[in-house]
């Protein structure tokens, strides 16, 4: 049996999920509303509250300059890298630069971190396991696209931390979902992973080995394809239709358009289980002659599908892509999974078997697939009688760069850690007395198109034609993860060498003081949760003693005993009251025994005269 | 001499309002569509699709609503506003409180003044909702509710109280003032619209 709980957490662009393995079986967790994911907003509102989930989506577009959405698209980028710039092009909240070159996020005039932000996701699942499981939680399994380099896996680490959990292993969505699909089936197979989720696309073929080895043999998406473009396409057609006939155009009231965004969600979701469906918005808007107007339209699966038949066709265009990249043809795949959200959308369904000529499989489930592979992971890593279900792996290979901008790969993708590898290499100069090593991670054979990660210039070598000095480059990745290389002159020994440590461009400083943040505001939560009760408690019986008040006065009234009990009561439940008002925890708890005992005397005294 | 009885009192004067809003628009049948509708507790009556609604739940400062009457010299407003105040029209106080332009300087004691009704007028909604934790949930059947006499900021509110989240949660995601939600969410209490538990 496994001593400590460890969950696992898809944290999601749109939408995250909890899970843990209990008694055995990997289980979802649902959150207070009931709901198995929860979304992956947070906000503040003008009171300065902080919303997380469910309630910051339903404010998403009326408070939009506040809310954050998506933070996962930013998570671990450069503030100057283009897919930032793509994000905030498409962003309603602000951003700017952060001091280490990263991106921090604007909410009422606040900076974040984008990990603190995602932190704050990250915690709200805490919470839900928490309280599901009625203990404290400490560690968690996390997931990443496969496509994540070290540093956005580094500050989905940090973002861990930041939300009070040791984030004791990383692994890739696209194997999280095929080790849910795989456990306790000891397969080996090939299979394509087909994720489209709310946000994003990721296409994946991996490779299930035996004894644990999940190998992502070609990853693929896009990162701003997602069911909320579908939702955007429904929108569109809501808006002209109700231009059509009112001649007012919706986007122009936040109000109606947060409706709409929350019906055309739901009647994309129910377009997946029946052919039509009805958005009725009442009062959705008023004219100029101060009219209440109402939105009422039928939405049928064959409109849904033909507005949305482009970025399906997108989906399948980048599995072809990806396929032909890695050379594989569609025969070698064995198995389709389905992941996200979209993938219910019957017209995506048939697509994707079209394209893999294959009916896509039935074992997963495509919201809770990844997070409950996550928690199979975390289960393994504590129980000590459970065999290692996953290999950690090296997600994108490392090498260095050589002449011509070419990429040379010292350790492969996918190569298990620790290891080491070395490589000869010569100087490409006449008489050339130094050579600047360029450490990069990536899979592309043009240096350019990889991530550097470090860089470090070794000098003192001795002056030789071209191709006659030998440099030896060494790459070792430690149990931990971190990267050292080293570059030794064979001929007079000389050598540096450089770790490269992944980083979220946060600090240790910055991520110390967030988490006390982050701790602070669970503790007050918490106490608020906590105060929350003791006042229903306190309500609960001043009711009852006020509604005892008239008969207890009647039967003291007849005696010439008690009357002083009475004006004690009184002063109990006076004081009560405030302490309510009050929302003073030490004080309600001291005012609930009170208030109990007085609540016993009365019954006690009531139950005397039947 | 009897004394007289007046509406002077801020939870009278509401209730008048909600009053006035449940007497409106009195149901026409419209073409096609011939059956009267009989909606729960008998508030809601029927109304015809296309039939204007009136705007009872508005609340947006305006000239018809407990604001100044038009009179040939202008009221000082700070007198205006504690002529308001002393009759316990702490909604007449504010809408004229509301019309003076803040940025001006001029009238900071209009804005004082505007500021303590809308903290009484806050109180007093507070205190009639109750408990912020009780969550609202709608009563009448989502195709019944266009025969309400509401506007589209209480259509928006509606579309909020959805039986899961609280009177707190409704005040967080409106993104409204606080006393408007209040106030929106009384009146729907009050016509039988909505409940709370």
């Amino acid at each position: 049996m496994a001593s400590e709980k460890v969950i696992g957490i898809d944290l999601g662009t749109t939408n995250s999920c909890v899970a843990i393995v209990e008694n055995g079986t990997p289980t979802v967790i649902p959150n207070r509303g009931g709901y198995k994911t929860t979304p992956s907003m947070v906000a503040v509102t003008e009171a300065g509250k902080r919303l997380v989930g469910h309630i910051a989506k339903r404010q998403a577009i009326t408070n939009a300059e506040n809310t954050v959405y998506a933070a996962k698209r930013l998570i671990g980028r450069k503030w100057h890298s283009a897919q930032v710039r793509n994000a905030i092009a498409t962003s309603s909240y602000r951003t700017v630069e952060g001091p280490h070159n990263d991106v921090r996020i604007v909410l009422r005039e606040k900076e974040y971190s984008v990990p603190e932000i995602s932190a704050m996701v990250l915690q709200e699942m805490r919470v839900i396991a928490e309280d599901y499981l009625g203990e404290p939680i400490a560690k968690a399994v996390v997931t990443v696209p496969a496509y994540f380099n070290d540093n956005q896996r580094q500050a989905t680490r940090d973002a861990g931390e930041i939300a009070g959990l040791e984030v004791i292993r990383i692994i890739n969505e696209p194997t999280a979902a095929a080790l849910s699909y795989g456990y306790g089936r000891n397969l080996e197979k090939t299979v394509a992973v087909y994720d489209f989720g709310g946000g994003t696309f990721d296409i994946s073929i991996l490779e299930i080995g035996q004894n644990g080895v999940f190998k992502v043999i070609a990853t693929a998406g896009d990162t701003f394809l997602g069911g909320e473009d579908i939702d955007a396409r429904v929108i569109d057609w809501l808006v002209q239709e109700f231009k059509k006939e009112h001649g007012i155009d919706l986007r122009q009231d936040r109000m109606a358009l947060q409706r709409l965004k929350d019906a055309a969600e739901k009647a994309k979701c129910e377009l997946s289980s029946v052919r039509e469906t009805e958005v009725n918005l009442p009062f959705i808007i008023s004219s100029g002659r101060n009219e209440a107007l109402h939105l009422q339209k039928v939405i049928t699966r064959p409109l849904l599908e033909q507005l949305s038949t482009d970025l399906v066709e997108r989906t399948i265009d980048i599995c072809r892509q990806t396929l032909a990249d890695a050379e594989l043809h569609t025969d070698e795949i064995e198995e389709v999974l389905l992941v996200g959200g979209m993938t219910r959308m019957p017209r995506i369904h048939l697509a994707v078997a079209e394209f893999f000529r294959r009916e896509p499989s039935k074992g997963v489930h495509p919201d809770e697939c990844v997070a409950l592979g996550a928690s199979i992971q975390g289960y393994a890593l504590v129980d000590e009688s459970q065999e290692m279900v996953l290999l950690d792996v090296t997600p994108h290979a490392l090498g260095i760069v050589t002449q011509g901008g070419y990429f040379e790969v010292l350790i492969p993708q996918n190569t298990t850690v620790p290891t080491h590898r070395q490589k000869i290499f010569t100087t490409s100069r006449e008489n050339q007395t130094a050579v600047k090593i360029l450490v990069m991670q990536g899979e592309h054979e043009l240096a350019e198109q990889n991530e550097l990660l470090g860089e470090f210039v070794l000098t003192g070598l001795r002056r030789a034609p071209k191709g006659q000095v030998e440099i030896e480059v060494t790459f070792e990745i430690n149990a931990d993860g971190i990267v050292s290389v080293r570059a030794k002159d064979l001929d007079t020994g000389l050598e540096q060498s450089i770790q490269v440590t992944a980083t979220s461009g946060l600090t240790r400083d910055e991520i110390s003081n967030m988490m006390r943040n982050a701790g602070d505001h669970l503790l007050e939560r918490r106490s608020s949760e906590e105060v929350e009760v003791a006042k229903q408690e306190a309500e609960r019986l001043i009711g009852e003693i006020e509604r005892l008040f008239p008969q207890v006065e009647q039967i003291v009234a007849q005696s010439d005993f008690g009357r002083e009990a009475i004006e004690k009561a009184r002063a109990v439940v006076d004081r009560a009251k405030i302490a309510v008002e009050k929302r003073d925890l030490a004080s309600l708890k001291e005012q609930i025994e009170g208030l109990a005992r007085t609540q016993r005397m009365f019954k006690g005294v009531v139950a005397k005269t039947l | 001499m009897a004394e007289r009885s007046t509406l002077t009192n801020e939870a009278e004067l509401e209730a008048a309002r909600v009053m006035s809003s449940r007497e409106s628009s009195p149901p026409a049948p419209s073409e096609g569509r011939g059956t009267l509708l009989t909606l729960v507790n008998g508030h809601v009556s029927s109304r015809p699709p296309n039939v204007p609604a009136r705007l009872p739940l508005e609340t947006r400062p305006d000239s018809s609503r407990g604001g100044s009457a038009p009179s040939a010299r202008p009221m000082d407003p700070v007198s205006e506003i504690q002529d308001r105040l002393a009759m316990g029209d702490y909604t007449g106080a504010l809408t004229v409180a509301d019309r003076v332009p803040s940025s001006s300087g001029q009238y900071t004691e209009a804005v004082a003044l505007g500021m303590h009704c809308r903290t009484i007028l806050l109180q007093m909604h507070r205190a009639k909702v109750g408990s912020f934790d009780q969550v609202p949930f709608v009563l009448i059947e989502r195709q019944q509710l266009r025969w309400l006499s509401l506007d589209h900021r209480a259509g928006f509110l509606l579309s909020l109280m959805d039986g899961r989240l609280s009177v707190q949660e409704v005040v967080d995601t409106a993104n409204m003032p606080e006393l408007e939600v209040l106030r929106v969410l009384y009146e729907l209490l009050s016509q039988g619209v909505v409940a709370l538990r």
